[in-house]
């Protein structure tokens, strides 16, 4: 099952000639993506190892539809059209690894994206894998690496930061239990969705007994998962771990979303809502997969 | 972000049809003197800087006469205000207060708004997050239509405001809403917005800050190092930043956080991947370690990017250790990061005994890059000690390990501060018959006397295994496999070829790759 991500999704690729789009297609394809089609304007006819490559993503979805994701390997500066376009074309889900995309760009982007239906992971996502299944982004690497940071079970990964994503997962299988799917939502001022957003999907997996959560000072977004949690909307348990409480108000550093401002988003805070909730809040990013470990033995 | 200073966000204001009190920049106690006279009336004295509570912290002056402002400008100039220097000044007419209000706009980025909103209040002038509620009117814009004039009208309406005001304060802030938009910006303040007892609506102070990303589109703002920061970048600032400024492939990040290392003790801080890059800083300086900067290489960046921020990093003066904390499992190949720090520490730190080096690396191909790593300096003198995966989760060993190193270090070289050769790097000489290749950011140097008779052919497989297949095999020699102008486009820049000449072939190629702004100073002596 998984969430979002599966064997059977029918993936494209937009800007797959790229350096990046040719080389993480070929280990999307490696794991066992079904990447059905690459986009690239001017670049209509050309093939990246088999995969045949469309100047539109129109094209694409004619010649190979449905097509039920995309990736979008483009630069930030140009990756609105592109949302534009595969929004269009009636792509329902869309993974942006592309990170240092111009703010009101993504606002607007998103903004685009919902009002027609479609989910964005991102901007600035790592990308989503569903081990044994699929994957898409940059997570995880090469088909060895990922296989072996990522073994299949029934905890579900959600992080805001990108390499926590693989640390985490890594660790959970290090505790002898596995990953349904891992996510990275992506480090950009604005994304388009957040850990209250995704909790309900889990929610609805089967094969998802639990939830990591690999949080980070600023913005409300666990204070929102903790909301979910209490209005009933997800009830599985729930793991979690607030990185930069050793950080001064008003400190940042490349992490452009890791403010703490109006007295929101502190570390504080945050712990605070999401036992309040129920969840459980660890010291360390260390004893999150201990603390899996321990609630999924009380739960079954 | 990118912070305006209040004169430069006023000049926006101006340009969108917000009326400002008359004003000028100096630069000199004479130029305020003139602004002064030219204004013909009372001024006040306003240094530039990113800090609010300027009032209180004696950055802002009255003057009844241009002598006075002249005075008042000669006291400010230089000095520290609240950690910022203060090298201009807007002289501005003093205005008559009627009322203070405050118009703002930030980003929402609640998952149930993802919007601008526009803030409007009645209590203008004091910290907008200490107005209570009931005095702060709010409207969520839609991106694709923009704020309207009827939500515009609507704030300072809530707020009871008197009718005579709404249709020039939502002027203003329609206004402001054009501002945020046109510059790209991340917020935009006016604080205070306020009346004048003759009347007029003006903005007596703004805070305007550009999103990092879209400063590339407003070559117009004079915005030197796009990135937040609490103070005015540093020429090292500078030189990091250029690394990033023309690169796009994966990210560099230098920001200095001491000057002066000279009281010793100061290590070269250099991460990879910004959550565990946070988590490891702390655990450093709980050891009692000193960061003399923070960088960071992440988003699978070239080896030449991993190189120039390295260089930059361990061309600090003063330095008693470099640590670099991967303390995170990557998805980029960690072998170029590998083969970007050999280079580095080769030209840094071959005269250097007892340096002391720590590197933590985690993720893709890690066992092959602490492989390249221990081979690649095996030979140099300093104190290297290398780090897997399984120590992500033991940071703290690793930072005491990294305090004992700094310590026996100090101990034997003396105290007092470090010695350090900070240079630019020297162009390769280029003997008769060399080739030449330039690629994107610097160049390859072959002197292929020297390849007579190479048997290892160790460029080509290097270039096969870790770049972009530049070179081909004829007649059991090296050859340029693709036509000589593709080279910028197919060189991923990654520093294996001069790395695998070096151990395995006729140490016959070597690779420059100028650090832009490197120039200054410290030589080697």
């Amino acid at each position: 099952m998984a969430i979002l991500l599966n064997k059977d999704t029918r993936v494209i690729v937009q800007g797959i000639t790229g350096r990046e789009g040719m080389a993480r297609s070929r280990f999307m394809i490696a794991f066992g993506t079904q990447v059905v089609a690459g986009v690239t304007p001017g670049r209509g006819g050309a093939r990246v190892g088999t995969t045949p490559v469309y100047d539109t993503v129109q094209e694409a979805c004619d010649r190979h539809g449905p097509v039920d994701a995309s990736v979008t390997f483009v630069p930030g500066l140009h990756v609105k059209n592109a949302v534009i376009e595969a929004v269009d074309a009636g792509v329902k889900f869309i993974v942006m690894p592309v990170e240092r995309v111009p703010l009101h760009d993504a606002l607007w982007m998103l903004a685009y994206a919902r009002e027609h239906g479609t989910r964005v992971l991102g901007p600035g996502s790592f990308g989503i894998i569903s081990p044994g299944q699929a994957v898409a982004g940059w997570i995880g690497g090469t088909e060895d690496f990922a296989r072996a940071m990522f073994p299949p079970g029934h905890v579900g990964v959600i992080s805001r930061s990108g390499g926590q994503t693989t640390t985490l997962s890594w660790s959970i299988g290090q505790a002898g239990l596995g990953i349904s799917c891992a996510m990275h939502i992506g480090s950009e001022p604005i994304i388009g969705s957040s850990p209250a957003e995704l909790l309900p999907l889990f929610e609805a997996d089967p094969d998802t007994h639990a939830v990591a959560l690999f949080g980070e000072i600023g913005t409300a977004a666990e204070e929102e998962a903790a909301e979910i949690i209490a209005e009933g909307k997800y009830t599985k348990p729930l793991a979690a771990y607030i990185a930069g409480t050793g950080v001064r108000p008003g400190m940042r550093f490349s992490h452009a979303s890791a403010i703490v401002e109006r007295g929101r988003g502190s570390a504080e805070s945050k712990i605070k809502a999401l036992r309040e909730a129920g969840a459980t809040v660890v010291d360390g990013p260390e004893q999150l997969a201990p603390a899996l470990a321990q609630l999924l033995e009380v739960t079954s | 972000m990118a912070r305006l200073f209040e004169f430069k966000g006023k000049e926006l204001l101006r340009a969108a049809g917000v009326a400002t009190p008359q004003g000028e920049v100096a630069t000199t106690p004479q130029q305020a003197k003139d602004a002064a006279a030219r204004i013909g009336k009372p001024v006040a004295v306003k240094a530039q800087v990113w800090t609010t509570g300027r009032f209180k912290a004696g950055a802002i002056k009255f003057a009844q006469t241009p002598e006075e402002a002249e005075r008042h400008a000669a006291a400010l100039l230089g000095s520290d205000v609240k950690g910022f220097k203060v090298e201009t000044l807007l002289i501005e007419e003093m205005i008559d207060i009627d009322r203070e209000f405050y118009a703002g706009i930030i980003i929402d980025n609640s998952h149930k708004v993802r919007a601008p909103v526009v803030m409007f209040s009645s209590e203008g002038g004091v910290d907008v997050e200490s107005v209570a509620e009931d005095k702060m009117a709010r409207e969520v814009a839609n991106i694709f239509t923009g704020l309207t004039p009827d939500q515009a009208r609507a704030l300072p309406r809530k707020l009871g405001l008197d009718e005579a005001l709404i249709e020039p304060l939502a002027d203003a802030i329609l206004k402001l809403y054009d501002v945020f938009r046109s510059s790209d910006a991340r917020s935009a303040e006016i604080n205070p917005l306020v009346t004048t007892k003759d009347g007029r609506v003006l903005a007596a102070d703004c805070r305007i800050s550009i999103d990092d990303a879209s400063v590339p589109r407003h070559p117009d703002l004079g915005i030197v190092v796009p990135r937040e920061s609490n103070t005015a970048p540093t020429e090292m600032d500078l030189i990091g930043w250029k690394i990033e400024e023309k690169d796009y492939r994966g990210s560099s990040f230098y920001a200095q956080m001491a000057q002066d290392l000279s009281e010793g003790g100061y290590i070269a801080y250099h991460a990879i991947g910004g959550g565990g890059a946070l988590l490891a800083a702390d655990t450093l300086v709980r050891q009692g370690l000193k960061l003399a900067n923070y960088a960071e290489t992440s988003g699978n960046p070239t080896a030449a990017k991993v190189y120039r921020t390295a260089r930059v990093v361990l061309s600090q003066p003063g330095l008693d250790g470099y640590c670099l904390m991967g303390a995170v499992i990557a998805s980029q190949d960690q072998w170029h990061h590998a083969h970007g720090l050999v280079k580095a520490f080769r030209e840094m730190l071959a005269d250097k005994p007892g340096f002391p080096v720590i590197v933590l690396i985690a993720g893709n191909k890690e066992d092959e890059a602490l492989a390249i790593l221990r081979e690649g300096v095996k030979d140099l003198p300093i104190k290297v000690e290398l780090y897997d995966r399984t120590h992500i989760h033991r940071l703290s060993g690793v930072a005491r390990r990294m305090k004992e190193l700094v310590d026996e270090y100090r101990a034997t070289r003396g105290g007092g501060a470090a010695e350090t050769a900070i240079a630019q790097p020297q162009p390769t000489p280029e003997p008769d018959g060399a080739v030449r290749y330039d690629f994107k950011t610097g160049s390859v140097v072959i002197d292929a006397a020297l390849c007579e008779g190479c048997e290892s052919l160790a460029c080509v497989k290097a270039c096969s295994l870790y770049g972009g297949y530049l070179y081909r095999v004829q007649d059991g020699r090296r050859v340029l496999g693709i036509p000589l102008d593709e080279v910028p486009r197919r060189c991923t820049e990654c520093c294996a070829c001069e790395y695998e000449c070096q151990r395995r072939g006729q140490k016959a190629l070597t690779i420059t790759l100028p650090i832009e702004g490197l120039t200054h100073g410290y030589t080697a002596e």
